[in-house]
């Protein structure tokens, strides 16, 4: 890669960018940005470092306590509809929480921001699509049975018990 | 950090190679040094492929006149120790980029040969699982339930491995990096800490889906 590179000076400049004339509006740029070169989310220091970390381990326990408490909610068997709500009620908090921290999402630049919400909102639209396939097909379709395939199917519907082959 | 006085007199030829822009300093225009927005381009596109394939499995689940629990076919306690197992390797990862910020090459080693472990751990409890259901003759052709949990964890597991080969690499040159360029070593583990925390994320929403509905 980059290893034998011999000046580190360069790591901002400019010039390095392809066509390398045009580099005045940058370089005007560069000075004012030089006081947080560092990504201003991360202070350096030893006390700052220390209570990050002391933050880590508490996301931790957290994103612990909350597989052991979606594992126990899943022992009571609740119907579909409410262990589907719940279980994914949990694992979004616990998702949030590695987004916000272990990620830092909690102050990270506009740019990423910009990145992810229109990432959510794909990902949202794929998800819809289904969703709303199903609680659609059968006023779409007046003729759209959705158990019409079950004589097809019960062959392979038990895989549990299914062991045997 | 480096001197900034040659960065604005150099030119690229003296350079023997080419230096990539932006590794540790914040590129003016992004606010961000370059790696890291690349990283997060390639996390929402990761996006979009495991979304492609949870939108499958609503499809396939929703039309489907029957659909197994994960409680009754999978095993949900091998399941839960590797959720355990891949947010323990989440903060070993976040501990040893910050004790790159602290400067202690030593600890921060440490921390990412306990990822790099918790990755094979990881990997060792899924074939455990995968073994069983083989013996069981449970494929992916079984059944639709079979097929997405196959597809989905086989893709999640690529990833683990593509993360421990980034490691393994980050670890065996960690001394030679961390000598010549300290800080751009530094925002490389922060980096691929990133894309671990999203392999950790993914399993977050395969391990309930999969196993617990």
């Amino acid at each position: 890669m980059t290893e034998s590179a011999h000046h580190h000076a360069a790591e901002g400049a400019p010039e390095q960018q392809a066509g390398g004339a045009p580099h005045e509006p940058l370089s005007e740029l560069e000075h004012p940005t030089h006081h947080h070169d560092h990504d201003p989310g991360h202070d350096n220091s030893p006390e700052a470092v220390h209570k990050e970390i002391k933050r880590y381990m508490m996301v931790f326990g957290a994103l612990a306590v909350l597989t052991v408490i979606t594992v126990a909610i899943a022992q009571f068997h609740l119907p579909t509809w409410q262990a589907v709500t719940l279980a994914l009620v949990v694992a979004t908090v616990k998702a949030s929480l590695v987004a916000a921290f272990f990620m830092h999402l909690i102050s990270e630049r506009k740019l990423i921001y910009a990145v992810l919400i229109m990432t959510v909102f794909f990902f949202g639209m794929m998800i819809w699509g289904p969703v709303h396939h199903h609680s659609n097909a059968e006023k779409s379709w007046p003729g759209y049975d959705l158990s019409a395939n079950k004589p097809a199917a019960t062959a392979t519907t038990e895989p549990a018990a299914g062991s045997g082959h | 950090m480096d001197g900034h006085a040659h960065s604005l007199t150099a030119h690229a030829g003296e350079h023997h190679e080419i230096e990539i822009p932006f590794t540790v300093h914040s590129r003016p225009d992004t606010g961000l040094y370059n790696g890291k927005l690349g990283i997060w381009l390639f996390l929402a596109s990761e996006v979009m492929l495991f979304g492609a394939l949870f939108s499958t499995l609503v499809l396939l689940r929703t039309s489907a006149p029957t659909w197994p629990h994960g409680w009754q076919v999978l095993n949900v306690w091998l399941a839960m120790l590797n959720t355990f197992v891949l947010i323990g390797s989440s903060v070993t990862v976040i501990l040893s980029w910050a004790h790159l910020r602290l400067g202690n090459l030593k600890k921060a080693k440490l921390y990412l040969f306990l990822t790099l472990l918790c990755g094979f751990g990881f990997l060792i409890i899924k074939s455990i699982e995968y073994g069983t259901k083989f013996s069981h003759h449970l494929y992916p052709s079984t059944h639709n339930f079979y097929a997405t949990y196959y597809v989905m964890t086989g893709l999640h597991g690529l990833h683990v491995i593509g993360g421990m080969v980034v490691f393994a690499y980050l670890l065996l040159t960690a001394d030679k990096w961390y000598a010549a360029k300290r800080d751009q070593f530094t925002n490389r583990v922060e980096v691929t800490g990133l894309y671990w925390h999203f392999v950790d994320l993914v399993w977050i929403f395969l391990f309930p889906i999969l196993y617990l509905l």
